[in-house]
């Protein structure tokens, strides 16, 4: 390293690094010129965990993945489970899933919204306002399954509770308070000052480079690529539901923040859309009790809120599988990281961090 | 232009913003004043798992481990034996509350109903030890609070 740079190490314990990460700085004065992600400190060694345990009890260990939307998760490996053994599941169930995962998309990107403006210098003033909200999603969790953060709310052929008309209720009054609070929101952040001069322009990223980063979810989208799983390859009935995939055109961190706004609104209409044509009867498959999964390979990916998730499963005829290899938005988005900062300041780095939606349970697994 | 200037100079996105502020400093609290005010758990709610009593007062349970095998944490040491009555019921009942995650797997497989998910969330303890349950430990009527605070309470 030539000795007219200055490192220093972000993290492990930075209060903005999401999680516990550490970068490892190189700076010329104050910019940016090389970034190290330096990371498994919390690593926990699920893949390996998973191999000792049956199909079923994967599921609750899939929470701890990305703990901030663990439905999603949950979702990603069932339906690879589901895809593997070719199993069909009802109607009503894959309604339901779709509620649930949008709900969870809809409190990680409001809880984002929280994260970033905090990490750009507007204190937690925000933060509190999406924290609220967010609570009021979690009240509907603990209303359907009995608990808020790592809910492990999806089985192996379906869901385990059907939603009543309480539930609905709750829901739909939590969509109205939404929409009150991203207006409130736009008007403190959208044209602010000091948000556009931390934003605009930081942490460009082109087309062409994000795909060839690999990037997904809102932040490929930001740099205006129309790309969505749930759009190109529909899982889970989204073919029915009708809903736009929003793109910027700078790729910088004022889009990506559009984006995810925006994002939030067609969840909205998913969800509306889910409670209006719920169809009735079943809401699980028959599965046997011990599931043993005949041998072979899948793959299958899913629009989680941070990005692409992928799970690859492969099975050996017995009722643990043999390998479980998760493809998780964040650890590939997290590449991108040193192309984004390079030539910008140092205050930056926490911004365009934040901006990528990463986290650190999903990275180190 | 001049307007984008007047904008500018007036402040007018801030103002804006601060008003959105100050609404909500007058808005309802939503902070729950915890231990004064307890929010009630749902109908659902996941807490610690405890064993429930039939109707005439004795154990549900049948020992058959279906609970034990389900657990992806491994946190149950089961053993049965027939009573006099020749029923299986359990001898020991070992169930570690370190390693729980509250997934309410056990709960959904059990085939009697006789563990279940309570409604109980206040878990600390300053003994380790206390964190090891037995068979009588684990009855829904135990003092939970007793068990894990002793005397302090
Ligand atoms: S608690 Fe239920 S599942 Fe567990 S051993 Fe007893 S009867 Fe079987
Ligand atoms: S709640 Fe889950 S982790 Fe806890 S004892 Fe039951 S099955 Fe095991």
């Amino acid at each position: 390293m030539d000795s007219k740079f200055l490192e220093i190490n972000m993290g492990p314990q930075h209060p903005s690094t999401h999680g516990v990460l550490n970068l490892k700085l190189s700076l010329d004065n104050e910019v940016v010129v090389k970034v190290e992600p330096n990371l498994g400190y919390l690593h926990r060694g699920m893949e390996k965990l998973w191999e000792n345990r049956t199909y079923a009890q994967v599921v609750p260990f899939t929470d701890r993945l990305d703990y901030f939307c663990a439905i999603s998760n949950n979702l990603g490996y069932v339906l690879a489970v589901e895809k593997l053994m070719g199993l069909e599941i009802p109607k009503r169930a894959q309604y339901i899933r779709v509620i649930l995962t949008e709900i969870q998309r809809i409190v990680n990107h409001i809880g984002w919204l929280g994260f970033v403006t905090n990490d750009a210098g507007a204190y937690y003033t925000i933060n509190f306002y999406t924290f609220e909200e967010r609570e009021e999603y979690l009240e509907i969790f603990e209303e359907y399954v009995g608990a808020r953060l790592t809910i492990n709310a999806i089985r192996i052929g379906g869901v385990p509770f059907d939603i009543d008309d309480k539930l609905i209720s709750m829901i739909e009054k939590a969509l109205v308070e939404t929409e009150k609070k991203i207006k409130d929101i736009d008007k403190i952040v959208t044209r602010n000052r000091i948000w556009l001069h931390r934003t605009k322009g930081v942490g460009v990223f082109s087309a062409e480079d994000a795909v060839q980063f690999g990037l997904t979810g809102p932040a490929l989208r930001a740099s205006g690529v129309k790309w969505d799983i749930r759009k190109d390859i529909p899982y889970s009935s989204y073919d029915e539901f009708d809903f736009d995939v929003p793109t910027g055109t700078a790729g910088d961190i004022y889009d990506r923040y559009l984006v995810r706004v925006e994002e939030i609104k067609q969840s909205m209409r998913i969800i509306r859309q889910a409670i209006k044509n719920l169809p009735s009867g079943e809401i699980a498959a028959k599965v046997p009790k011990v599931l043993k999964i005949p041998e072979g390979e899948i793959f299958h990916s899913i629009e989680a809120p941070k990005g692409e998730l992928g799970f690859y499963i492969k099975s050996n005829g017995t009722d643990k599988p043999e390998r479980v290899k998760m493809k998780s938005p964040s650890f590939i988005n997290m590449q991108s990281l040193e192309s984004m900062c390079k030539g910008n300041m140092l205050a930056d780095v926490v911004v365009i961090l934040g901006s990528l939606d990463v986290l650190l349970g999903e990275i180190d697994k | 232009m001049i307007i984008k200037f007047l904008r500018m100079f007036f402040l007018v996105e801030m103002i804006q913003g601060m008003l959105v502020t100050l609404k909500y400093t007058f808005s309802r609290k939503a902070t729950i004043q915890y231990p004064e005010e307890v929010k009630q758990p749902s109908e659902r709610f996941r807490g610690i798992v405890r064993l429930h009593r039939g109707e005439d007062g004795g154990p549900l349970c049948i020992a058959c481990k279906i609970c034990q095998r389900t657990c992806p944490q491994n946190c149950f040491d089961i053993e049965g034996a027939k009573d006099e009555s020749g029923k299986m019921r359990p001898v020991r009942f070992d169930w570690n509350l370190e390693r729980c995650s509250f997934c309410g797997l056990c709960a959904e497989a059990c085939p009697t109903g006789a563990i279940r998910n309570s409604k109980e969330f206040r878990l600390s303890t300053p003994d380790r030890s206390k964190l090891m349950f037995h068979l009588s430990e684990m009855y829904s009527d135990y003092d939970l609070q007793k068990h894990f605070l002793g005397e302090k309470i």
